[in-house]
């Protein structure tokens, strides 16, 4: 078991004053089988009104609205969180995650790779994945800039790169054309300055962490914020706000064992 | 009627005045069309729309008990009534939505419910609209000018009167308002039916507001009267799609929503009618298991009739589908207002092949229907009668109580070679009578 602190720190600057600037943060930890979390604090100026919620696939967020006129926008998390204290994570409503989504459908890239593999029939979901895991690790290359949060896995596999988030779904396409219940999980990793994804495969009735960019099994670096069938469900911050403002967003990340 | 007839050039100019159109958006391009008023009723007896009734309550009822339980408990799915990815896999289907309960237990408020009649008197359902159905404004808006048109048609039959649909609506908002004013929420007057949004909000006493007037705070939901007072909303009627309800639950780039409403509404503090992820119950695919809905939350024979479905996903109805392609319609459960309709003999041999490829690869993306012989509806044209194909959009009204609004949208095809009677497709509509005896 490790305990990690960590500190996500966004902060927008707008060219010119924006008004009713509407935010959502997914950045709460949630305690699981196999991380607990210590304490947390949440910041955020200009002064808003806030409130917590929870969406669908039970990630909470905080949310709220900074009425007034503002040129810069500050959101700070900072947290410990107890990890590697279990490899699995229990749960349930995994029918959910049999199902390919917009981004995660298999194109003929998909279907080459997973039909080349010739993985035969049998094993548990989680050696099969790993099989695929080590088959993206050969298929694409770690290029940031060449996707954003809307690229699909075939867009990733036909240009054979993408970052995190491609390896990722590209993961969730092959499990699930093998009938494994995969997802999506948005978090931070100790030695990055920004977030990461990894994917979270169903075996034996329980959730286990693959970090297919790194092709290794999650573990005690790894704090999990939330998940999602896609990249699209795990959307970590989300505002909108009136004026015609150009924004310049910079976020920072750090994790570190205590 | 014949005198109804007589006046039906100077209603459609009336109901041209009044800004009864519909705007469509296609290929980058928006044009106001009019939306055609034909002078001769659907006239429905008693009886028969006795039986419309009992039945489209009965249906409604079984849909809201899906709703209900689809987003909670899915009993139905483990049950194994329903295959869990004809839920999944549906676009109408919304994650963010589980746990969710509607207020009041009513997901479906206002049911738009497609119907037609064959050749052999049965009425079929077409399609259940459980999302933003519209078209309740227009036979409403038609029957006040023909009533002034002709007061002694209307005094000398026993035509039920229709004109108490904004009550109606109106009292459906109230029952689950969660305490402050109702207002519409319309994406604007850029929307097809944007007639629609200010006649009813007129009508029901309602504001009429766009996603920019309302706003969150402190998780109650707000909107500015024309005095400058912040004035707190317990019911919003919208008229917008789920996608585009609240950028930050769903589509992260909608400019159309209010950013927060989703949060107010999952904390009580509003009513949204209709609820958001009904789209999973009006699916194509879903409504092939509206009987079992029925017979599996009511315990009853389902009154209704479905046309007769198959889903290629199974494979005898596979089979089907491939032994009668030229007799059948397919449609893309994808799509509605009438795109995504394929009648097998009307397509040529390589359209077929693609088709049937299409299918083969996605099975669970098409329905197939035998193709109903509706009867065909009496419509003047250049003054002659002629007949064309028609539907019925029967309206229902969820509140305290399930109440069937006594008429509905007629809905023909001007095309006589044409099965579509959508308005985004040309078509133009009637009046629906239904008499008290």
């Amino acid at each position: 078991m490790s305990e990690l602190a960590f500190e996500y720190r966004m902060r927008s600057e707008f060219d010119r004053e924006i008004f009713a600037h509407a935010f959502r943060l997914m950045l709460l930890p949630p305690d699981t089988g196999r991380q607990k979390v210590l304490g947390l604090d949440v910041d955020i100026s200009p002064k808003s009104w806030v409130s917590r919620g929870r969406d669908g696939f039970g990630n909470g967020y905080v949310y709220g609205t900074a009425t007034e006129g503002h040129r810069a926008f500050i959101a700070h998390v900072r947290g410990r969180v107890l990890t590697g204290s279990g490899e699995a994570e229990s749960g349930a409503g995994q029918e959910l995650y049999f199902i390919q989504t917009p981004a995660t459908a298999p194109g003929p890239c998909a279907v080459r790779l997973y039909e080349g593999l010739g993985l035969p029939d049998g094993g548990d979901a989680l050696t099969r994945a790993e099989r695929f895991m080590a088959a993206l690790r050969q298929a694409l290359r770690y290029v940031p800039g060449v996707t954003d949060t809307t690229s699909s896995s075939e867009t990733a596999l036909r240009q054979r790169s993408g970052v995190c988030q491609d390896f990722t779904q590209a993961l969730l396409t092959l499990c699930r054309m093998d009938g494994i219940p995969a997802r999506y999980v948005a978090g931070m990793v100790t030695g990055e300055g920004q977030t990461h994804a990894w994917a979270e495969i169903w075996s034996g009735g329980r959730w286990y962490g693959l970090d297919p960019t790194w092709g290794r099994r999650v573990n005690g670096d790894y704090i999990k914020l939330c998940h999602g069938r896609d990249c699209r469900d795990c959307l970590l911050n989300r505002g909108v706000y009136s004026g015609p403002a150009v924004e310049n967003q910079m976020i920072t990340v750090s994790v570190k064992k205590v | 009627m014949h005198d109804i007839c007589k006046e039906a050039s100077a209603i459609n100019e009336q109901l041209a005045r009044y800004g009864v159109k519909f705007g469509i958006y296609k290929n980058g391009e928006f044009r106001e069309q009019l939306f055609p008023f034909d002078a001769i009723p659907r006239v429905i007896d008693a009886e028969e729309f006795e039986y419309l009734e009992k039945g489209l309550k009965q249906r409604v009822t079984a849909l809201n008990c899906f709703l209900r339980d689809i987003y909670t408990d899915k009993r139905i799915v483990k049950d194994g009534v329903i295959p869990p990815e004809f839920v999944y896999a549906s676009s109408g289907y919304l994650p963010q939505c589980e746990g969710v309960r509607a207020p009041k237990g009513v997901a479906s408020h206002i049911s738009g419910i497609d119907l037609v009649q064959a050749k052999d008197g049965t009425w079929y359902i077409l399609e259940d609209n459980l999302r933003v159905p519209s078209g309740a404004s227009y036979p409403l808006i038609a029957r006040g000018l023909c009533r002034r048109a002709s007061p002694e048609t209307f005094r000398e039959r026993r035509i039920v009167d229709n004109r108490d649909y904004a009550q109606l609506l109106r009292r459906t908002m109230d029952f689950v308002n969660a305490g402050g004013d109702n207002v519409i929420l319309t994406p604007g007057r850029y929307n097809a039916a944007f007639f629609e949004h200010s006649y009813l909000a007129e009508l029901t006493d309602s504001v009429l507001v766009t996603g920019s007037d309302l706003f969150v705070e402190n998780d109650f939901l707000y909107y500015t009267d024309m005095g400058g007072q912040k004035r707190r909303v317990g019911a919003v009627y919208r008229r917008i799609s789920d996608e585009y309800l609240d950028p930050m639950s769903f589509l992260p780039e909608s400019v159309i929503g209010v950013p927060h409403i989703f949060d107010v509404y999952k904390k009580g503090n509003v009513a949204i009618l209709n609820a958001p992820g009904n789209g999973v119950a009006d699916d194509k695919g879903i409504y092939y298991f509206v009987p079992k809905m029925v017979k599996y939350y009511l315990g009853e024979e389902c009154i209704t009739h479905n046309a007769p479905t198959y889903l290629p996903y199974y494979p005898e109805d596979m089979k089907y589908v491939l032994d009668k392609f030229d007799e059948i319609v397919i449609k893309d459960v994808a799509e509605a207002g009438g795109y995504g309709v394929v009648f097998g003999n009307k397509l040529t041999k390589a359209q077929k092949a693609d088709m049937l490829a299409l299918i083969k690869a996605q099975p669970r993306r098409f329905i197939a229907q035998d193709v109903i012989d509706f009867i065909d509806i009496d419509i003047m044209e250049n003054g002659k009668r002629v007949s064309r194909k028609a539907d019925l959009r029967a309206f229902v009204l969820t509140g305290e109580d399930v109440t069937v609004w006594k008429s509905g949208l007629t809905r023909f095809s001007r095309d006589p070679d044409s099965f579509i009677v959508n308005s985004s497709q040309g078509g133009g509509f009637k009046d629906t009578w239904v008499l008290s005896r």
